[in-house]
């Protein structure tokens, strides 16, 4: 592996460039484009949980003077799209599964106009009965909410019964001699929360048609080239008539997947022959969200006196909501890591995804690991406690090395949990602080606890294309976005380091699928490691062709070549050089024609052996691993807890700019205390009890902890200059940590997210009844 | 009925025609096209909106545009001098406090209210003064920062 | 939202307006609530009154009889007045607890009374101060103790045509120590769960005044009167006593269950928070320190 010394570029924090547009306020995001002649659109959604649409009368809303015209499913051809299952249409057909679900939807001179013509529409439903909790979802008889569920297409061996979309099964091992082989078996069930992304730009597309039919749309999607793919589905278009480009987007976190308001303005602007302009209010957003899935999660685990854990199983249930989405996925990853970083030998792991009236929820940053890390990590801290061990030794005694495997059977590979854990505990003093007297005062009480995170890196495909300009610069086309979170800067970087130029001298074009070659997308923490790779190869592919002219030009008859800042020269012999910008003059106009510099990549995990019954997720190409340690100071009077340091040890491989590396640590950190704490999407009935940014409580600038990043880079192989991801894994640790950490505190555990004052105080409460 | 209204932003005085219903963040952004100002809640609580009326931060989804004739408006775009950003805008951009850049204009703008009253926050200050500005990449700990760098800055521009 | 904007030049000329048009009228001030009623349909009005530049109704005033706040007040201008020190600290002081800085630019003290929700932050720090609210007609004014102002959620005393014109806070005695605790999720930007003002005053070593107010547990913002007079009765401000008293005012409440909190939780946070505001009282006033 390369010394990190001997990058120029990489390894070096880099000020993003986008910064400036965005400070001066010039950035454009979707709602702030205007096309001449747009509309404006608003959609009408489902106010009924479960209901048979009888009819639409639409008349008096095409009547409203400004109103260009109204879509309904009538509009939509009628095919079923879905990333793991295909069960979802642009507007409810027939019946509507979910409140939030789109109905129709109007453009019109103004969203004023578009407003007062949704409240005109008529819809006559005949309501069907709901159900809104998975476990009576999943009994027979109970009201179905998909009964063409069979005949659904799907991406993954598919076990579905009922209201289950999805019923997977893993196991590896013998997990009831485990059983039997245990001192003490723990059996505890978790509960997690529905958690809206809340990125503050809301959704919103605007879709046009040009005269030869064909749609552009222009969208703040974190999949640029999938919601390509997807538009083209659901509009029944080859995608060569479908373009979509990317804005500048106000945060994403796995909110803004697939399509969701993109076919709904492509099916406007169809009808209306205008360019259509759709953005949901806050409101609109939460309603029709895709957020986090709520999960159950039971956990069996066996472990010896001596804190070794000898058998677990768990059994988790996802809550769809109204269509399967994500949540599928999620589920795969979930079961995938049931063992969180542990070594276990015996291991067993159940999912079921089911339908359910609630609104449709979907994933979010760390996507099913996320809950499954909660529950891991809580019951790994009950046991420690119950076996009288020190929960950081305890887990120490059980730490995953490689090629230990998961459930899935597959072999771990660039374990690094070890060291996380022993830096974390070295920077804020465990030990000394574990001992440290608790209270404080007379209601306060400090805790200190730890949680370890892993999750898988890499995944699919992702392709890129660098141009070498006439001027010496290069322009990489790819299909990443950037969220907000720099990764432009970093693959910039990544390209430069590459190809011997400036930083500066590479831009990453704005994505457009026209141009861009494919990629996943801006998910799964795989920017950089997949995208990275791909930059990387591409660049490196441009680099051989300028060298073949360099060598020419030079007369190096085959020595080796070096590029630097825009130079190539040889080796030892740095008189010897040429500007890249030289090189391609030469190309351009006497010899060898423009350099483009291609590759396509596709990470290889060396396992393609999936076990178990009905998994839906590819293997994992890699791992990354984290700990995080929190420290709380609990109020016992009103069960407030005040978060007062998060120290969080990621191993990113290599940190390609180690200040876009530490943002994505502050700032996983407090979305993550604001899902142990404070957030919740309250469901009632199906319908989103807080709506909005008063009620649905995000950490302000005041609630925010002083959080302590920790960069360990231990390079990965398989990474692009040794890098792994780090956009989800500093979101999971906190939720744990946390509740760890009050446990520490005050000897309680809660094991349903988010720990509440009301949660807590009851929780005290108990305690108190129960020692009485 | 419309209603004819006088504006100062950004140190130019507008004349325009305002429905009763208009916000003053409609105003700046769909008639001058001051699209700095971003909308993220229309409920106030989220700050995106945020710009300075006579000096002091308000949150521009709040304010009807003809309640406030006369106003002296200062929007992120107003903040450039001669080309040159302003000092607390290089501040935000040194410090990695940008992330998706959503709240970022009205981070700043909230900020500079608190600069001008006071040249030398102390972190709780700060706190206390951006609690009504939501962001949700950073975690906020760069903004602090930012906020400080860009207190030094100003007094070093007199 | 659709209305007709109008915006009167003096006091009488809103006076009348607003009895010409009675209930198709709705009064603007500040805004912050009354543009998030509207926007939402939750409130509807043929003519928008706005009142948000009568120069009679601003400002922070000393009067002969102690203090006149008026309806038009900024919050913020309220958070940082010099003239709330003292007994009245109290209100500036709950200023500072709603919602944010940009916010408080726009909100007036009037506005957050006559919305008259359960959890307004300024009505129980002006509740013990024993304010009066001023209110006029087309033909008449007159003051109300603020604890009869208060109606039910979003109700108030105020009939079709009146304004709420400020308040009367009456001039404390100079050992008087005033607290606000509002209980909230965040530290920032929530409304309150439970909001618990507390005040006393003593004269000669003897506790003179104590005055206990509630936020958020019952359809209105209301006195503790039975906690109040417990503490009177016992003429102490020990910890038995702040502790009795705070359950008789956890008693006094009817909290509900909603989105922001359950009732169980509402009435033990009453209980808790006035125990702590009591008990920030007394350790101001120093009581028991000889």
């Amino acid at each position: 592996m390369d010394d990190q010394k001997a990058y120029a570029i990489v390894g070096h924090s880099m000020l993003r460039p986008d910064a400036r547009e965005k400070v001066r306020g010039r950035a454009v995001y979707v709602a702030d484009f205007r096309l001449p002649g747009m509309l404006f659109a608003r959609v009408l959604w489902s106010d009924r949980p479960h209901a048979r649409i009888l009819h639409i009368d639409t008349r008096q809303a095409l009547d409203l003077p400004g109103v260009y015209t109204v879509v309904t499913a009538d509009d939509a051809p009628n095919t079923r799209y879905g990333v793991y299952l295909k069960d979802q249409l642009i507007f409810a057909r027939g019946k509507v599964r979910h409140i939030g679900e789109p109905v129709a939807a109007v453009a019109a001179e103004s969203e004023a106009i578009a407003e007062k013509a949704i409240e005109k529409i008529v819809v006559q439903y005949e309501e069907l009965p709901a159900i809104f909790e998975p476990i009576e979802a999943m009994k027979p008889g109970a009201p179905l909410i998909h009964p063409d569920l069979e005949s659904y297409e799907a991406t993954y061996p598919k076990i579905v019964k009922g209201n289950v979309c999805l019923y997977t099964r893993l196991s590896m091992g013998d997990t009831e001699k485990g059983f039997e082989d245990a001192d003490y078996v723990f059996e505890d069930t978790f509960k997690t929360q529905p958690m809206y992304q809340g990125y503050l730009e809301p959704r919103g597309a605007v879709a046009s048609f040009d005269f030869n039919d064909k749609l552009t749309v222009w969208t703040s999607n974190q999949q640029i080239l999938v919601c390509q793919a997807e538009l083209a589905t659901a509009l029944e278009m080859p995608m060569t008539q479908v373009r979509v480009i990317g804005t500048a987007i106000g945060g994403a976190f796995g909110g803004k997947l697939k399509t969701s308001v993109e076919p709904i303005a492509a099916l406007l602007a169809k009808k209306s022959g205008r360019p259509v302009r759709l953005v949901l209010t806050r409101e609109e957003d939460f309603i029709a969200s895709r957020a986090r899935a709520p999960y159950i999660l039971r956990l069996k685990t066996g472990v010896k006196a001596n804190g070794k854990i000898t058998a677990k199983s768990v059994e988790l249930i996802a809550d769809c909501g109204g269509y399967s989405d994500h949540v599928v996925g999620t589920m795969g990853l979930a079961v995938s890591f049931s063992q969180g970083p542990y070594k276990i030998p015996n291991a067993e792991a159940k999912g079921y995804c089911v339908y359910t009236n609630n609104p449709n929820y979907s994933c979010m940053r760390a996507y099913g690991v996320h809950q499954m890390c909660f529950a891991t990590e809580s019951q790994m801290d009950i046991i420690a406690s119950k076996i009288g061990m020190d929960p950081a030794e305890f887990r120490r005694r059980n730490l995953a090395e490689d090629g230990d495997v998961l459930v899935t059977t597959q072999p771990l590979r660039s374990v690094t949990v070890d060291q996380t854990m022993a830096q974390v505990l070295k920077a804020c003093h465990w030990e000394e602080k574990r001992k440290a007297s608790k209270q404080r005062g007379v209601k306060n009480f400090y805790g200190i606890g730890m949680a370890n995170t892993i999750l898988n890196m890499g995944l699919l495909s992702s392709a890129a294309i660098v141009k070498i300009n006439e001027d010496g610069t290069a322009s990489v086309l790819t299909g990443a976005v950037d969220l907000g979170t720099g990764n432009h800067t970093a693959l910039a970087q990544i390209a430069a380091e590459e190809l011997g130029m400036k930083p500066n001298d590479v831009n990453i074009a704005a994505v457009d699928s026209d141009s861009s070659p494919y990629d996943l997308g801006q998910i799964a923490s795989r920017t950089i490691f997949d995208c990275g790779n791909a930059i990387k190869l591409a660049a490196n592919d441009a680099r051989r062709q300028l060298f073949a002219t360099a060598d020419e030009v030079l007369g190096a008859e085959g020595r080796e070549l070096r590029a630097s800042e825009g130079n190539v020269y040889v080796r030892d012999e740095p008189d010897k050089k040429i500007s890249i910008r030289d090189l391609m003059g030469y190309r351009l106009y006497f010899k060898g024609g423009p350099i483009i510099g291609r590759a396509g990549w596709l990470g290889k995990p060396g396992f393609d052996h999936l076990v178990g019954e009905g998994y839906p997720q590819p293997p994992s190409v890699t791992f990354v691993f984290g700990t995080h340690v929190a420290e709380v100071e609990v109020d016992v009077g009103t069960g407030q807890v005040k978060v007062e340091r998060i120290t969080a040890a990621h191993d990113v491989g290599r940190a390609i700019n180690p200040l876009g590396v530490a943002a994505q640590i502050e700032g996983g950190v407090v979305q993550g205390m604001g899902y142990a704490l404070y957030e919740e999407m309250q469901i009632h009935e199906g319908v989103v009890q807080n709506p909005d940014f008063l009620n649905y409580r995000m950490p302000t600038i005041l609630d925010a902890p002083e959080i302590v990043p920790i960069i360990l880079e231990i390079p990965e192989e398989y990474g692009p200059f040794g890098a792994k991801g780090i956009g989800e894994p500093t979101n999971m640790g906190p939720p744990p940590a946390i509740a760890n950490a009050i446990y520490n505190a005050v000897g309680v555990r809660v094991k349903e997210l988010p720990i509440t004052p009301e949660r807590l105080l009851h929780a005290l409460d108990d305690k108190k009844t129960r020692e009485a | 009925m419309k209603h004819a209204i006088e504006l100062t932003i950004n140190g130019k005085c507008y004349q325009i025609e305002v429905e009763p219903e208009e916000r003053l963040l409609d105003v700046l952004r769909d008639r001058l096209g001051l699209i700095g100002a971003k909308e993220g809640c229309s409920t106030g609580d989220c700050g995106a909106c945020t710009v300075l009326m006579n000096g002091q931060a308000v949150t521009s989804c709040m304010i009807l545009a003809v309640a406030v004739d006369g106003a002296d408006i200062t929007t992120i775009e107003g903040l450039e001098k001669d080309g040159e950003i302003h000092p607390l805008q290089k501040a935000f951009i040194e410090e990695g406090a940008v992330q998706c850049g959503y709240c970022t204009p009205g981070m700043i703008l909230s900020a500079l209210a608190l600069l001008k009253e006071n040249p030398e926050p102390s972190d709780d200050e700060i706190r206390r003064a951006l609690a009504g500005n939501l962001c949700r990449c950073t975690g906020y700990t760069r903004i602090i920062a930012a906020v400080k760098a860009g207190a030094e800055r100003m007094k070093n521009h007199g | 939202m659709q209305f007709e904007y109008f915006r009167p030049q003096s006091m009488n000329e809103a006076l009348r307006f607003l009895a010409d048009h009675k209930k198709e009228a709705m009064i603007l001030a500040g805004g912050t609530d009354v543009i998030n009623g509207l926007r939402t349909g939750k409130q509807a009005a043929k003519y928008l009154v706005d009142i948000g530049h009568l120069a009679d109704m601003k400002g922070i005033h000393p009067a002969d009889d102690g203090l006149f706040i008026g309806a038009l007040a900024k919050v913020r201008d309220i958070e940082r007045s010099p003239l709330l020190v003292d007994g009245w600290r109290v209100i500036a002081q709950a200023a500072g607890t709603l919602a944010s800085a940009q916010i408080r630019n726009l909100a007036t003290i009037g506005g957050n009374i006559c919305n008259a929700s359960p959890s307004a932050d300024m009505a129980p720090a002006l509740l013990v101060l024993d304010s009066m609210a001023e209110i006029a007609g087309i033909e008449e004014r007159h003051r109300v103790p603020l604890d009869q102002f208060f109606k039910g959620p979003g109700k108030t005393i105020l009939a079709p045509g009146q304004i709420l014109i400020g308040f009367h806070v009456g001039r404390q005695l100079p050992n008087t120590a005033g607290y606000y605790i509002k209980r909230g999720v965040r530290r920032a930007m929530d409304c309150a769960i439970v909001g618990v003002a507390a005040l006393a005053s003593t004269s000669d070593g003897h506790l003179s005044k104590v005055r206990i107010a509630l936020g958020a547990v019952a359809p209105t913002p209301f006195r503790a009167y039975k906690a109040e007079q417990f503490i009177l009765e016992q003429g102490d401000l020990d910890q038995t006593t702040i502790s009795k008293a705070a359950r008789i005012a956890s008693e006094a409440c009817r909290p509900i269950d909603d989105v922001r909190s359950r009732a169980w939780y509402r009435r033990r946070m009453v209980e808790v928070e006035t125990n702590r505001a009591l008990g920030w009282v007394a350790k101001e006033l120093k009581w028991g320190e000889g």
